[in-house]
C-alpha cells in the first residue's frame, strides 16, 4: 500500500509538473530561435522567453492541475480501506 | 450529572491525593486514541510548516479522543451516576465500579489492538494478576501492542494525509528552481496548500475519517 501511494504521488507531480517544464522548453526554443535571428547574445532575451513560457504552462494548466489536485487530494483523506494496514 | 460532578465523585471515592490522580489520569489518556490523534494532527501541522499552533491541535485531538470514548466512558458513568444516588458507596460497590471500569477499557483496547501486535505478548507467560478483568487479558498486557498498533495506524494515516501537501511542496519547488526565482517555496506552498485544505474542506474530511476508523 505504501508503495502505491508513494509511486501515486510520484505520477501525480510528474503530471502536474509537465505543462511548466513543457512551457519552459518551448520558451528556450523560441529563446534561441530569437537569439539566432536577432544576432543577440542578450541573456535577458532568453530569459524572458523562458520566464513567459513558464508562466504561460501554469496559467493554461492550473485548472486542469487544481482539479486533479483536489479530487486526490478528496480520494486520500477520505478513503477509509487507505489507512487499513 | 455533568463530567465535573463525575469527576469529583471518582476523585472523592478513589481518595486519592491529587498527584497520584493526575498521574492515573495522564495514564488513562495513554490508553486512549489521544496519541493517534496527536501524531495525525502533528503531521498537517509540519505539512502547513507549523500552522496551526501545537495547542490547538492538542485540544482538537483531545476533543476527538473523548468522543471516540464514549462508548466507554457512558457505561461507566451511568453506572458511577447510580452509585452516587446514595451518596456514600461501600468498599465492595467501588471495587465493583473499578472493575467495571477495567473491563470497558480493556475490551475497548483489545478491540482497537492489532492482532500482529497482540500475538507477541500472547506468547509470554501468564501472571497472577492478568485475570483481574478477563481470564487472560489485562491493561498491563494489552498496553504495549496497543500503544504499538495505534503508533502504526497514526504513522499510516499521516503518510496518507501529508502526501498532497508534499506533491503540491514539490511542484512549486520545481517551478520556482525552473524560472530561477529568487522566493522562499514556503512562501508560495503555503498559500496553495491552504486553498487546497479549504476547497476539499480538509478538516471535516480528516476528522470523519478519523472518527469512523477504529
Amino acid at each position: 500500500m505504501t508503495e502505491y501511494l508513494i509511486t501515486n504521488a510520484l505520477n501525480l507531480f510528474i503530471r502536474l509538473v509537465l505543462p511548466i517544464l513543457i512551457g519552459l522548453g518551448v520558451g528556450g526554443v523560441i529563446a534561441i530561435a530569437a537569439q539566432l535571428l536577432l544576432q543577440a547574445e542578450d541573456r535577458a532575451v532568453s530569459f524572458l522567453f523562458r520566464y513567459c513560457g513558464g508562466l504561460l504552462g501554469i496559467y493554461l494548466s492550473v485548472v486542469s492541475s487544481s482539479s486533479i489536485l483536489s479530487e486526490y487530494a478528496k480520494r486520500l483523506w477520505s478513503g477509509l480501506d487507505l489507512y487499513r494496514p | 450529572m455533568t463530567y465535573t460532578e463525575h469527576l469529583r465523585f471518582w476523585f472523592e471515592q478513589l481518595g486519592l491525593p491529587a498527584g497520584e490522580m493526575a498521574i492515573l489520569f495522564v495514564t488513562a489518556l495513554i490508553f486512549s486514541p489521544l496519541p493517534r490523534f496527536i501524531i495525525v494532527f502533528s503531521a498537517i501541522r509540519l505539512g502547513f510548516n507549523g500552522f496551526p499552533g501545537k495547542f490547538v491541535s492538542i485540544s482538537l485531538a483531545l476533543a476527538l479522543s473523548l468522543v471516540q470514548l464514549e462508548p466507554v466512558l457512558s457505561p461507566i458513568l451511568v453506572k458511577t451516576a447510580e452509585m452516587n444516588k446514595g451518596n456514600v458507596i461501600s468498599v465492595e460497590q467501588r471495587q465493583s465500579l473499578l472493575k467495571f471500569s477495567e473491563i470497558q477499557w480493556v475490551n475497548f483496547i483489545e478491540d482497537r489492538t492489532n492482532p500482529k501486535f497482540k500475538d507477541s505478548i500472547d506468547k509470554l507467560p501468564q501472571t497472577a494478576g492478568d485475570s483481574a478483568a478477563k481470564p487472560g487479558v489485562s491493561v498491563g498486557r494489552l498496553a504495549v501492542p496497543f500503544l504499538l498498533s495505534e503508533l502504526d495506524q497514526a504513522f499510516r494515516m499521516a503518510l496518507v494525509i501529508i502526501l498532497p501537501l508534499l506533491v503540491i511542496e514539490l511542484i512549486v519547488g520545481t517551478s520556482i528552481s525552473a524560472l530561477d526565482l529568487k522566493i522562499e517555496t514556503e512562501l508560495v506552498s503555503f498559500p496553495l496548500k491552504l486553498a487546497l485544505f479549504m476547497s476539499t474542506s480538509g478538516w471535516a474530511l480528516i476528522t470523519d475519517t478519523l472518527l469512523k476508523l477504529r
